[in-house]
């Protein structure tokens, strides 16, 4: 498993949440594209650095579906299944065949098919969540701020999470709708996930010509 | 309390009714029934002017203030980015002859002047003025826009404001104001306007609707000016002895390819009898030709604006527009407060048209008299401050004209006669031969061209001013040199990074802005 290393987050669908808060922090990023707001899990703060990745072994317990899938993932505007080819991951000569002589799909691509069908509407669950907290004004940008031994800074943008005085302020109406869809508990996991940050900092050593003596998370409030 | 301001009626509803509708509905309206209420009366027959494309930064924040999100104003007024305007041919009208006001004040603006040090270094790296002490010239000329599909509404890398199509404009605010916030509308005509026994007015008469009575009555009917003047009689200020320009002629031009580039900016090119305006919405271009009817005649005109268009707009039919340059007297008489065109209107080289309205509207709608007592002094307050704006904005676009060194044809010519430069522009442009124009040269809070926007003009037309003897410390030099770093950097970076200005466009109509 070497082909995670410059991966600092990944897509993860809404039923997964429990799980990677074990492990990871969980935050919202805009997509490149489109700017919609993705629910990821977070593996590190330089835009190549994967701080759970050391010495090629991942420093967790859960493995989000869209890591264990690689080297395939989901692509293009209908997120059809695509392989990266380039990937260290791929061989032509060793390794699990993909299509049988007579061009049928193997057993094990029809595993990996299913496992992204699931993916994928799962996935869609999270999309769904997540613009049910852009339509109720929920989600604000984070600030990270890594302070190092030497005294200097630096400044992590681009990582959104739920806002917890937006959310006290929430209706009762709206906090019951949230329950009943499932989505109550799933906004309270990825708000305490934050907590996983310092576990980041712990990692981070590893990618960090220095130490980082103090990280910090600040909501910016609008 | 007997005389509590409850009522606001509105007369017209173009961009000025309709900013003030919305503004102030969104201000103090309440579902109590005690609550504030706003009406606006206008009539079918009367088409607005809709050629006001281009706005200011403000702009942004009324829009949210209303509460209409980015992304539906983009897609609804065919709205598109503008980052200032680019002044063609107004300094010699050499074919190199160009220059920058940008949106962005100059680098560092707050801690420190760069005029002196951009004039000392300039020998050495010849860089305009706007490109040595902001990034953002750098991005309109190269077509990309002022923030990211990533980037929230009514944020940016760069400042920035909007060209929009002035008819969806007020259509949007309508539906917005009649559905989301509770503004009365009737379609009518005014017949008579009463009094009450005080002068004020009491109450419209309306062909269909019968009397509609108010508190406080904002008069939007345009150059009709049925209350201002109408009931008022208050005197227009011409100032067309100062600006020359007395017609526009309009022409929008389609373009040649769906994914042609917009312009992010606003081009105005001189020419022989005024200037053309340039205007890049994401579905075609608006032109026009701003001139002076007693240096051109309207066939002159017609075929400069055609030979500046090109075969792209020949099948367009132009449109011709009076420009009554000046202003009323006073503004606020009583219980009516004139509003857009019947509080004055100049030449729209600078875009100052929408911007009054909302410097008016913010006025009204964020201090809504509380009561008829109240109002007097408000409305003191009020004329003191447009007087004021009125004689800025002449000057600041006087100034425009007076630093050209075309002697080409007699409209240039006429624009540096002496007689026709305001004294207090001549005065401080006597100071800012020594001195760059300051924070210390516009006192007033709320200043609307301030230093940024004259060191724009000023220097882009090479002013000729000796900053050299200035003191300038250690200290102050590196600093500059810092900033000058600073800025080459994020010129590069900016360029590098911003999307094209159509792309974004079309991504914001696909996907949307996300609100934070």
């Amino acid at each position: 498993m070497t082909s995670g290393h410059r991966l600092n987050h990944a897509q993860i669908g809404l039923s997964e949440t429990g799980v990677a808060a074990c492990d990871y922090p969980l935050l919202f990023m805009k997509d490149v594209e489109s700017g919609h707001f993705r629910l990821v899990a977070l593996f590190g703060l330089r835009p190549d650095a994967n701080c759970f990745l050391i010495n090629d072994q991942w420093q967790a317990t859960y493995l989000p579906l869209a890591v264990l899938g690689l080297p395939f993932r989901l692509g293009g505007s209908d997120q059809s299944l695509c392989i990266d080819e380039g990937s260290d991951l791929v061989s032509t000569d060793t390794g699990s065949a993909l299509y049988t002589g007579d061009g049928n799909e193997t057993a094990e691509l029809l595993r990996i098919r299913s496992m992204f069908d699931y993916l994928r509407s799962d996935v869609d669950s999270a999309n769904e969540f997540t613009t049910a907290l852009v339509d109720l004004n929920l989600l604000r940008p984070i600030h990270v701020t890594l302070e190092f031994g030497d005294g200097e800074h630096e400044l992590i943008e681009g990582l959104y999470s739920i806002s917890p005085p937006g959310l006290s302020a929430l209706e009762d109406t709206t906090i019951l709708n949230l329950h009943h869809q499932k989505f109550l508990d799933k906004i309270h996991i990825i708000m305490n996930s934050l907590g996983q940050m310092n576990r980041i900092q712990q990692l981070a050593h590893v990618h960090f010509d220095r130490e980082i003596t103090r990280l910090t998370t600040e909501m910016t409030s609008q | 309390m007997a005389n509590r301001v409850k009522h606001i009626v509105i007369v017209g509803g173009g961009s000025a009714g309709w900013i003030a509708a919305a503004r102030i509905a969104a201000k103090n309206c309440t579902d109590n029934p005690d609550s504030v209420s706003v009406t606006l009366v206008e009539s079918a027959a009367i088409g607005t002017i809709g050629v006001g494309e281009g706005t200011w930064p403000t702009m942004r924040n009324t829009l949210r203030k209303i509460g209409i999100s980015e992304t539906e104003f983009i897609r609804q007024c065919d709205g598109a980015f503008k980052q200032g305007a680019k002044f063609v041919g107004w300094t010699d009208g050499t074919p190199q002859d160009g220059y920058y006001h940008p949106l962005n004040p100059p680098h560092a603006a707050t801690q420190i002047d760069l005029s002196g040090h951009w004039m000392r270094a300039k020998d050495q790296d010849s860089l305009d003025f706007a490109d040595a002490v902001d990034f953002q010239a750098a991005l309109c000329e190269a077509g990309r826009a002022p923030k990211a599909i990533t980037t929230p509404e009514y944020g940016g890398l760069a400042n920035y404001a909007y060209h929009l199509d002035a008819v969806k404009f007020a259509k949007l605010l309508r539906d917005f104001s009649v559905e989301k916030l509770g503004v009365r509308h009737i379609i009518d005509d005014v017949t008579t306007i009463n009094q009450s026994g005080n002068g004020d007015i009491a109450s419209i008469e309306t062909k269909l609707h019968g009397s509609i009575a108010g508190d406080l009555f904002l008069d939007c009917s345009g150059f009709a000016a049925l209350m201002i003047e109408g009931v008022y009689g208050v005197p227009f200020v011409p100032c067309n002895d100062i600006l020359f320009a007395d017609h526009a002629l309009a022409l929008q031009v389609p373009y040649e390819r769906e994914d042609a580039p917009v312009a992010t900016h606003t081009i105005s090119t001189a020419q022989d009898a005024g200037w053309i305006w340039d205007i890049g919405l994401p579905t075609r271009r608006g032109t026009g030709y701003v001139y002076s009817s007693n240096h051109t005649s309207h066939d002159e005109a017609e075929a400069t604006l055609r030979r500046y268009v090109g075969s792209a707009g020949a099948e367009g039919s132009t449109r011709r527009i009076k420009i009554r340059a000046g202003h009323r007297e006073t503004f606020w008489v009583r219980n009516c407060v004139a509003v857009g065109l019947s509080n004055g209107f100049l030449e729209p080289l600078e875009a100052s048209a929408l911007m009054l309205i909302e410097t008016a509207v913010d006025f009204v709608a964020d201090r809504l008299p509380e009561n008829r007592d109240a109002m007097t002094v408000l409305s003191k307050q009020f004329n003191t401050a447009f007087a004021h704006h009125w004689e800025r904005i002449i000057e600041f676009l006087k100034l425009h004209y007076v630093l050209t060194k075309r002697n080409d044809t007699a409209f240039w010519r006429d624009n540096v006669s002496p007689s026709s430069i305001p004294e207090g522009l001549k005065e401080r442009l006597e100071l800012w031969r020594y001195h760059p124009p300051s924070a210390q040269d516009f006192p007033y809070h709320k200043e609307i061209f301030s230093w940024p926007s004259y060191q724009y003009v000023m220097h882009g037309m090479g002013f000729e001013a000796n900053y050299a003897a200035q003191s300038s410390s250690g200290h102050d030099e590196q600093f500059a040199k810092r900033c000058f770093a600073a800025v080459a950097q994020s010129r590069q970076q900016s360029v590098a990074e911003m999307p094209m200005h159509r792309d974004l466009l079309n991504k914001i109509y696909q996907y949307g802005l996300q609100p934070v």
